[in-house]
């Protein structure tokens, strides 16, 4: 877990329906921009399609389904944020800066957040200027093992 | 196995390993041949299993794997006692022979890991077979493959510098010389002409040989200084002109030792050399001998037991990682061709190179696709072939006498798709054998022949390949297989009396389903036919059982012939795109606007395409993958979501057009896409239907990228893939939108049989297809005979016809032709003699020249409508058929010939009769 690591911890962060969110710079390979993104038909709601990233096909996932927030312009994004080692990456609707982050400053998140909040991401960040939500790309790379799919069912 | 010698695998070392494995992969199928004819094996089949045996020994002692050889050799002796007729041939004996052979199979896989082999129990196996007789002699025992065996080499005497000599060289070196497919030379080297005056010395010449090949003997130290020359052997690949220039030396001076290798021809063969290659062995001390029965070496060369993969002679090992990395690559150039192309079309206009390149690398590319796709390409008995020993064990364990046959073993499939059929066809082959073959004592009793066979047929269709995997046993019961899934609880019981036989066999496919009572090490597991169903649906492929009770069974796949690049074509609809693999097409119709309403149908809820008289199931991708589609309004834009989810919910047929046209008059142009739509007939299996989309595109070759783990549980893709115009887009699964839109289709067989039936059903309601020829005889009376059944038409002249009595002749071409009119054949009235101009219709199949006078040829037509046969009709009239209000009484061709063959009879007679009277 990262709250055993005992360095200072380098954030990406970014906006996703007006929430400041960040993941660990550590868990991403890079940062694309969004551009047209495949819908796949019938595939599961947290899939929001694939993007052709300089001839690798990404599997995109819907991060706002997965956290469940409703955000407008469900299959587009301004960037992708692609996780390490993999061919998977999650549509955002606005890349922050990459924050320094003492270990001091890491939160438990609130016990009131929603259940799909609790279980993707890992720690709260309080910022002078408000909460950033870290999360757990462990997690959200293997949602297809613990989401139910109801799609599957029908097919 | 010793660890001396095999830490580290040089280069050469792993070139014997591979030609071992070469030789093991050849003495498979002949072990098992020799037991097929037991006793009565001929000596071709075991020369031919040890030759193998002896060149594994050779390479194993060449690369000193002391284990291996020592192993060949115990098989060896058994192999030896076998061909000198002291040994019969008895299943036992092959079954240690083949055990001796899976040891030496472990043996070669586990070369490099260190592993010491036990091999003694193989050996005391091979030794009990010879022990209850005498024993082998015991210097063949001791003698280990490290002792240097001299052998004997006679030069092939051409001239009289050879005559009379023998070299004895190394026999290991010569058997790898023989084994590379090397010439053995014997060359006489004469100090004075061919070195001083030249300027070399000796070890120069000796250099030059090295250089070129491998010196096998030379007395260069005996010679030196009191002959005028030495004599040397050597094993080279050049041939005795290219030999003597670059050695420069006379080329009476050099002489083959071997008449196997004096001809490119034979070279090539490769077959021959193989052959040769292990004669030394057969007939051991003297290569001379070998020249007087070479033909007998060539014939075995070519015997059956070979594999015909051996037939191959140049070739190269490539490592199977780099083809495949060539492969990648290859697609990865496909995709920036792809790319590239739309950026070079918009430049053809200000370039006119432009389209050259392009053309010019669009052939490069398809090229070395190709090429590196047939590099991948392996014979499907490369896999099939190791069945034979499977079948054999798996029937032998359990007591059962099977035949295995394998038909079009040369098929060849991607080499990926052939691992991966591995597993299926073996689960399947064990199905056969333990299920399928009755007992040998059943089968006697069912009267069919005590050897069961099975039977595997692969071939080529399409761009894919079908194997078929049958046999002759029991069948499935379509009952059993009900009453076990009902007991394992994988049937409800409401469906139990609403399954057809084919949805009944079709349940061996569910997970968990077995019929076996106990659990044997062959099958009865309950994990069989559901991953066999698994693994070839990852192939892309499609499998169907046909199965007969009592009589036996057939399996059926369908496989790709490859998986990496497919020829695809694109369609989308709505806004979205997708490839469908071309090998998966039957044909593309386009449903024009107003027709489609006319062609598609809709019966409860269910869309069908009546084409060419056939029905086709339709599916709507649109509805398959729940695309929304919109109507736009052509002044706003706006767009309204589609609501309708088939045509026929409001606009049937006549409606629909009259719905058009008031559209088409009125202002109301939107876009429907119903107006038009294409059609994709589909093929699944030997199953047809069609797909409606929106729009065609071009057909590209797309490289096909597996499904990621988030979308591979959807069974309408097969994969997805990166367009020329960098667009992702998915590879539509045939096979699973059938299934997704659960169209059943029965088995080939029935569909076949209802084919079948519908096209009798059709050809009797609406008669075959004729061509008719209508001509008139007289005002108003037509008749037609088929196109077929005439020769030509000729058109005459009143004055042409030359009467004799009644009968009427024409000149044609230099001879008579007798004519008659209708009216001599049935109530018909004559042909107006009035008439200046007459046709005559020739008919075929008569034994005399004979016409028939018509006033008028009308035309010819084709109709398939029903011929209306009534009682009424004269004898030589098939029927009447209403053409354009005229009524045409079609003649029945042989009963219409038959007629005039009467006539010509009568008319001889008349002849006859007339010359009588006038003499």
């Amino acid at each position: 877990m990262k709250s055993t690591r005992n360095h200072n911890f380098q954030y990406i962060t970014f906006r996703l329906a007006r929430n400041l969110m960040g993941v660990d710079i550590l868990d991403i390979r890079e940062i694309v921009h969004c551009i047209r993104v495949t819908k796949v038909h019938r595939a599961p709601w947290f899939v929001m399609g694939l993007m052709n990233l300089r001839g690798q096909i990404l599997t995109i996932l819907d991060i706002g389904a997965l956290l469940g927030m409703e955000r407008p312009g469900r299959n587009s994004g301004s960037h992708v944020i692609v996780f390490k080692h993999t061919n998977v990456g999650f549509a955002v609707d606005q890349i922050g800066d990459v924050f320094d982050i003492e270990t001091e400053r890491i939160e438990a998140i609130p016990v009131n957040f929603a259940p799909r909040i609790q279980q993707y991401t890992d720690t709260i960040i309080n910022l002078p200027d408000g909460v950033m939500m870290i999360l757990n790309a462990e997690k959200i790379i293997s949602c297809i093992r613990t989401e139910t799919r109801p799609s599957e069912e029908a097919l | 196995m010793s660890s001396d010698g095999h830490d580290s695998l040089d280069a050469m070392s792993s070139e014997f390993i591979a030609e071992i494995k070469d030789d093991l992969a050849s003495l498979e199928p002949t072990l098992l041949a020799m037991e097929q004819k037991g006793a009565g094996t001929d000596d071709d089949l075991i020369n031919h299993a040890f030759r193998s045996i002896h060149s594994i020994k050779g390479g194993a002692g060449f690369i000193n794997f002391k284990e291996l050889a020592g192993l060949s050799h115990a098989m060896e002796n058994v192999l030896m006692r076998i061909r000198e007729k002291t040994l019969v041939i008895t299943s036992d004996i092959v079954d240690a022979l083949l055990t001796g052979f899976d040891k030496m199979k472990l043996m070669v896989e586990q070369i490099g890991k260190g592993e010491a082999s036990d091999y003694e129990k193989e050996k005391a196996v091979l030794q009990k077979i010879l022990n209850p007789e005498i024993k082998p002699p015991e210097s063949r025992q001791s003698s280990g493959p490290a002792v240097t065996e001299k052998q004997v080499v006679t030069p092939l005497c051409t001239s009289t510098i050879f005559q009379g000599h023998e070299f004895p060289v190394d026999k290991k070196r010569l058997d790898h010389a023989l084994a590379g497919q090397k010439f053995i030379y014997a060359v006489y080297v004469r100090f004075e002409a061919d070195l001083k005056a030249k300027n070399k010395d000796e070890d120069a010449i000796v250099d030059d040989i090295k250089s070129i090949g491998d010196i096998l003997f030379s007395d260069l130290e005996q010679s030196r200084r009191e002959k005028d020359g030495f004599f040397c052997v050597l094993s080279t690949i050049l041939d005795l002109p290219l030999l003597s220039q670059v050695l420069e030396i006379g080329k009476t001076q050099m002489t083959l030792v071997d008449r196997q290798f004096t001809g490119y021809e034979t070279l090539m063969k490769g077959i021959s050399s193989r052959a040769a290659k292990d004669k030394p062995e057969a007939e051991p001390k003297s290569v001379a001998s070998l020249i007087a029965e070479p033909d007998q070496a060539s014939v075995q060369g070519t015997s059956e037991s070979l594999p015909p993969s051996s037939l191959t002679t140049q070739t190269i090992r490539i490592n199977v990682d780099l083809i495949s990395r060539l492969m990648n690559q290859a697609g990865e150039l496909v995709l920036a061709r792809n790319q590239l192309r739309p950026f070079m079309a918009s430049n053809v206009k200000e370039n006119s190179l432009a389209s050259g390149i392009m053309q010019n690398l669009d052939m490069v590319t398809t090229d070395i696709q190709q090429a590196i796709m047939q590099m991948r390409m392996q014979p499907v008995i490369d896999l099939m072939g190791k069945y034979k020993r499977v079948v054999r064990d798996i029937a032998r364990r359990i007591s059962k006498k099977v035949d295995f046959i394998l038909e079009g073993g040369d098929v060849e499939v991607d080499r990926t798709v052939l691992e991966k059929l591995a597993n299926p066809v073996t689960h399947l082959i064990r199905n056969c054998i333990d299920h399928g073959i009755e007992s040998p004592e059943e089968r006697v009793r069912r009267s069919k022949p005590e050897m069961g066979t099975i039977r595997i047929k692969a071939s080529h269709q399409g761009g894919q390949v079908h194997i078929t995997i049958s046999d002759d046993g029991a069948g499935i019961d379509p009952q059993l297989i009900l009453s076990k899934a009902f007991e394992k609880g994988l049937v409800t019981e409401d469906r139990l009396d609403k399954m057809t036989e084919k949805e009944k066999i079709d349940l061996i496919f569910l997970p968990g389903f077995t019929t076996s009572e106990e659990i044997t090490d062959i099958s009865g597991r309950g994990v069989g036919m559901d991953v066999v169903k698994t693994n070839l649906e990852s192939l892309r492929g499609h499998i169907e059982i046909d199965s007969v009770k009592g009589e036996g069974t057939r399996v059926h796949l369908i496989i790709p012939l490859t998986l990496a690049i497919v020829p695809s074509l694109i369609v989308s609809t709505g806004e979205f795109k997708f490839a469908i693999p071309q090998v998966n097409i039957k044909e593309v119709l386009y449903l024009e606007k107003g027709t489609v309403q006319n062609q598609v149908e809709n019966i409860a809820g269910s869309e069908v395409l009546r084409l060419r008289g056939r029905i086709f199931p339709v599916i709507r991708l649109r509805n398959l993958l729940g695309i929304k589609t919109y109507i736009e309004e052509p002044g706003t834009g706006a767009k309204e979501e589609e609501k309708r989810k088939a045509i026929a919910d409001r606009r049937q047929n006549g409606e629909a057009i009259e719905d058009f046209k008031k559209r088409m008059q009125g202002k109301d142009r939107r876009r429907h896409h119903w107006d038009t739509t294409y059609v994709i007939i589909l093929k699944l299996g030997e199953n047809l239907f069609g797909l409606c989309v929106d729009e065609l595109y071009d057909i590209e070759e797309v490289v096909v990228e597996p499904l990621s783990e988030y979308i591979r549980h959807l069974k309408c893709f097969a994969g997805t893939t990166i367009l020329g115009n960098g667009d992702v887009i998915t590879i539509l699964d045939i096979q699973g939108i059938a299934a997704y839109s659960s169209l059943k289709f029965d088995s080939i067989k029935t569909e076949e049989a209802k084919r079948n039936q519908a096209n009798e059903k059709e050809a009797q309601s609406r008669g075959e297809k004729r061509n008719l020829i209508i001509f008139t005889s007289g005002k108003k009376e037509y008749f037609a005979l088929e196109l077929k059944s005439v020769s030509r038409l000729e058109p005459l002249n009143a004055k042409d016809i030359h009467y004799t009595g009644h009968l009427k002749h024409v000149e044609y071409k230099g001879h008579a032709v007798l004519l008659f009119s209708m009216d001599e054949f049935l109530p018909a009235v004559e042909c107006d003699p009035a008439a200046e101009e007459f046709f005559a219709v020739f008919p075929k199949q008569v034994s005399a020249r004979v016409g028939i006078i018509t006033s008028r040829i009308i035309d010819t037509i084709e109709t398939d409508q029903l011929i209306d046969r009534d009682d009424a009709c004269p004898e030589p009239v098939l029927g009447k058929l209403f053409i354009d209000d005229m009524m045409v009484q079609v003649l029945d061709h042989e009963k219409f010939t038959e007629l005039i063959e009467q006539k010509v009879m009568m008319a001889k007679g008349a002849g006859a009769s007339r010359e009588n009277t006038h003499s």
